[in-house]
């Protein structure tokens, strides 16, 4: 059984967050933004100015990855997540502006997985190194922003059926912990 | 005496990197599919199938099995008799580049580590190993691109001397207890065991070459490898960190003579895509 949300989470989705149990599988439809380490930089710096982020984060998904670039003819290349626990610094701030999900791989620090369940936000992962399949599930990518950036530039998704699990959910439940004890 | 010009160096790199990046090899294949058949949890199970599913999707389309493409690790080793008409890292980072265009690959490389950070755009440079060593006349060409992710969970512990196997091995899961869930497991554990500090690391990168069915030649290693992996495979972290008995396809151990007051361990994890080529030239 797999739920399906739609991204930006907002109305009927969002409230789907707080049902959701760590290690429920999710297939994610909509928009949602690439953005990794030097992006997360770039954005603390302009949030750190005053400044406007390039996207609205209110109810935003951010995919913590950096894609290959398309083939000629395909609306986008291999996709998978890189490790979240390097953005844990940055994510507060963004949890702050409305930030409502984040895909990524591995545990985060037990303050950043604190903050998600108490901005009511949910932290998924999607498997590492199955680029090709997730790539499948991109419809279209344009960027956004920080293009000088590469392969770490800020880009729009549209995605369809993307293959997820909830690693934390908004009752303190751990995928990575559940999964060991048992 | 044989002559390698560095264009042939330089298209057999190309082939080599693109040939990783779009096709798992043979033994990480069969160990995952292995590993599926025996797989009791029922998200490790679906992780796994996954796996092999984008392994196939990747290999059909021939477009990279994983967004990150990598640092190119090259191996080169020139059997005595061969001569190269100039330095080999030039013509192997050409390789790269071209590879990188030619194949969409992501360019994941920075020219500076700290300042600036500025992407060199096309996966230059390489890192290359070169050693003399192998049959007459004969050049062995690796190419083994490794993601940054599991690079990070790299280490070297310096043991004490008089530590005993048994200390080693407990030393080598705490490590992947630790960190193996930010690597992409299941993941293949290299182990370097001796040398000098900078040895044993290299030793660790160069265990991922065997093949991951093979066993080690001498039974006490074969032994130590065995054990490690069993205790890895208990930790429950399981394929891709979401619980099951694979965390780890295989451990494998290279090792060299070392200094009387030193035991430096290195170990090198990598993903599930372990992905690496040879060529006989």
């Amino acid at each position: 059984m797999s739920v399906y949300l739609q991204a930006p989470l907002a109305g009927a989705d969002l409230e789907k967050l707080a049902g959701l149990k760590a290690g429920d599988r999710i297939l994610l439809n909509g928009v949602i933004y690439t953005a990794r380490d030097a992006a997360h930089r770039r954005m603390a710096q302009a949030l750190e100015r005053g400044g406007e982020l390039p996207f609205p984060l209110k109810g935003a998904v951010i995919f913590y990855a950096g894609p290959t670039p398309a083939s000629e003819g395909r609306p986008a290349g291999s996709i998978g997540p890189t490790t979240a626990a390097r953005m844990d610094p940055f994510t507060m701030p963004l949890l702050e502006r409305g930030l409502k999900g984040a895909i990524g791989k591995g545990p985060r620090a037990p303050e950043v997985k604190e903050a998600f369940a108490r901005f009511g936000a949910i932290y998924m992962v999607a498997v590492g190194g199955v680029a090709a399949l997730l790539g499948s599930r991109v419809r279209a990518s344009e960027p956004v922003a920080y293009p000088e950036l590469g392969p770490e530039a800020i880009s729009r998704l549209l995605v369809v059926e993307m293959p997820l699990f909830v690693a934390y959910d908004l009752q303190g439940g751990d995928i990575f912990q559940a999964m060991r004890t048992e | 005496m044989r002559t390698l010009s560095l264009d042939a160096l330089r298209e057999a790199v190309t082939k080599l990197a693109l040939e990783a990046a779009f096709d798992l090899p043979g033994d990480v294949q069969s160990a995952l599919e292995t590993a599926l058949a025996a797989e009791t949890a029922p998200l490790g199970r679906e992780v796994l199938s996954m796996i092999l599913k984008n392994a196939a999707m990747a290999r059909a389309e021939r477009v990279p099995l994983c967004q990150d493409t990598g640092m190119f690790n090259v191996f080169l080793e020139l059997g005595p008799g061969v001569c190269l008409k100039g330095p080999p890292a030039p013509a192997v980072d050409a390789g790269i580049a071209m590879a990188t265009s030619e194949g969409h690959l992501r360019a994941s490389l920075v020219s500076d580590p700290l300042v600036g950070r500025g992407n060199t755009g096309d996966n230059r440079p390489a890192f290359l190993y070169v050693e003399g060593a192998g049959i007459e006349n004969q050049v062995r060409l690796t190419v083994m691109p490794k993601g940054g992710g599991s690079e990070n969970v790299t280490a070297l512990k310096m043991l004490l001397p008089t530590a005993t196997p048994e200390q080693l091995v407990e030393v080598i899961v705490e490590h992947v207890k630790e960190k193996a869930a930010f690597a992409c497991p299941p993941v293949v554990v290299g182990i370097g065991i001796g040398g000098n500090a900078d040895g044993a690391l290299k030793l660790s990168k160069k265990a991922l070459l065997r093949d991951v069915r093979k066993p080690h030649p001498e039974p006490g290693y074969r032994r130590i490898e065995e054990t490690t992996l069993e205790a890895i495979n208990r930790l429950g972290i399981g394929p891709a960190g979401l619980g099951g008995y694979f965390t780890a396809l295989a451990v494998m151990i290279e090792k060299a003579p070392t200094h009387i007051a030193c035991l430096p361990l290195g170990i090198s994890l990598s993903c599930h895509a372990l992905r690496r080529r040879s060529v006989v030239l």
